[in-house]
């Protein structure tokens, strides 16, 4: 690092950390058709997915996913249509050799343009998810040892009121969620409990709000009312 | 400039306020009591954003909950209210009207809630950086009958004020001043050059605002030079009426 400023940091949008050896990709699939891996992320980096841009005539459909490991994670749920300049946040950092993926659904053949911010691994901005919630407590993240924390929001800001987690249902049956800002040393309670109980139907995606600024050790907790396999939760901060 | 510690630090919007020494602390209150409630305390030699607060109601009663400024003691009220249901979550501070309110604190000054009922769980967004970033909220906790002085820009220094989104568009809103007087007052904005005095060649902003209501007003793009300040007028003299801008100095 040092003063080579343009070549070495970055922002995003709103409050940012410094983005260590930032590089802005343009995630291009033209004439999309079939499940499409738009983007893997290099040994040594992650990136920031920020925005998803899309147009067909007619409007083709499909889902946008994480594969981690040769598993697609729907980011969506059900499938979206992607006419007209169509475009949805997504707002997770990935890992290196994970896939930013599109699964078409109707009138494939549409062009999709996917905003990634990629940089060194050493950037302090993560996401914490679990691919694979089970019934009762799942913890999503833990502010490292001697590191604060801020949730960022939908628009990939940190002081925007808006959720800064979402929660992806699908499992088959509608499920009742609850979300939990755990102190250092604590477990979930009510005396810790960040938003109440909600009902996601089946192959619902949602947001759900999560606590904000967080101390060390402090962790994000999201309970669930059953442990089929296909529900995952995820949110995304700065540590510092 | 970054540097070797960069890791630490953080940048504003394409702008880059650049903040040092920063921290994310929590604010966490848990099951809090009635009343006034103090969440955070902005440590000797920093500063802090304060950009949102959040409840969960754990108690079988809705209650109602406003954010506070707690300046020496004396608690200022600085935004609109939210109904918080029985297991449900109400915000303030939360940059949306009408509860939209933005506020930099100094070290001592402290941000947290009144809250009717018992029992909420309490959150918020801390941004807490050295005092030497050049960004500040120039406030006057109680104002006074007349022309009140928000803010001058110091000597040697230019300064811009920050919209409510901690950014420079021109199109978003910058003045504050919370209303908690009991009666409706008509306000007056004005942007007084060096040397100058209050009239209609720089006047900004008019608005009547409401009792216990936040008036936000945009008052343009506009910067100051040095010298420069800004009036906020209001016809009567009681005291529970606060005024800020958020500003960046250069």
């Amino acid at each position: 690092m040092g003063n080579n400023v343009i070549n070495s940091v970055g922002f995003i949008s709103g409050f940012g950390p410094l983005i260590r050896g930032a590089k802005f990709i343009n995630g291009f699939s033209g004439n999309t058709s079939g499940t499409v891996d738009i983007y893997t992320v290099p040994a040594g980096r992650k990136a920031f997915i920020s925005w998803v841009y899309g147009i067909s005539s007619p409007i083709m459909s499909g889902t946008l996913n994480i594969k981690v490991s040769g598993t697609y994670y729907n980011l969506l749920g059900a499938n979206a249509a992607f006419g007209n300049v169509a475009r949805l946040f997504v707002g997770q950092v990935i890992n290196a050799g994970e896939s930013f993926s599109f699964i078409t659904g109707a009138n494939p053949g549409g062009n999709l343009w996917v905003r990634i911010m990629e940089m060194d691994i050493s950037t302090p901005l993560y996401t914490g998810r679990n691919l694979s919630l089970t019934s009762g407590a799942n913890t999503l993240m833990t502010v490292s040892s001697g590191k604060t924390a801020m949730v960022i929001d939908s628009s990939g800001g940190c002081y925007i009121n808006s959720s800064g987690g979402q929660y992806r249902n699908l499992s088959g049956s509608a499920r009742s969620v609850q979300v939990y800002h755990v102190p250092n040393g604590g477990s979930p309670g009510s005396g810790n409990q960040f938003s109440g109980n909600a009902a996601v139907a089946n192959n619902a995606a949602v947001t759900v709000s999560v606590p904000r600024s967080m101390n060390s050790g402090d962790s994000i907790v999201v309970n669930t009312d059953a442990s089929t396999a296909t529900q995952w939760a995820y949110t995304t901060y700065y540590e510092i | 400039m970054p540097n070797n510690n960069d890791v630490n630090n953080l940048i504003l919007e394409p702008q880059g306020v650049y903040l040092p020494g920063l921290k994310f602390p929590s604010a966490f209150v848990s099951g809090a009591g009635s009343g006034n409630i103090d969440m955070y305390t902005c440590p000797t030699g920093k500063r802090a954003i304060v950009t949102y607060i959040i409840a969960y109601n754990t108690a079988g009663t809705s209650t109602t909950i406003f954010p506070n400024l707690n300046v020496s003691g004396t608690y200022y009220r600085i935004g609109g209210a939210a109904a918080v249901a029985a297991g449900g979550n109400g915000q303030v501070l939360n940059l949306s009207a009408p509860t939209s309110s933005l506020i930099i604190l100094e070290a001592g000054e402290k941000i947290g809630v009144n809250t009717t009922q018992a029992g909420c769980n309490l959150f918020a967004n801390i941004m807490e950086f050295d005092n030497t970033a050049p960004l500040k909220t120039s406030k006057v906790v109680s104002m006074g009958n007349g022309n009140n002085t928000i803010y001058t820009c110091p000597a040697g220094k230019k300064a811009v004020i920050l919209d409510q989104w901690v950014a420079l568009n021109l199109s978003l809103k910058k003045l504050y001043y919370f209303n908690n007087s009991g009666s409706s007052n008509s306000i007056v904005w004005y942007a007084v050059p060096n040397g100058g005095s209050t009239g209609a060649t720089n006047q900004l902003q008019t608005e009547t605002v409401s009792n216990a209501t936040l008036s936000v007003r945009q008052g343009g793009g506009w910067m100051l030079n040095a010298g420069d300040f800004l009036v906020c007028n209001t016809p009567i003299g009681t005291a529970t009426q606060t005024g800020w801008v958020n500003v960046w100095e250069l």
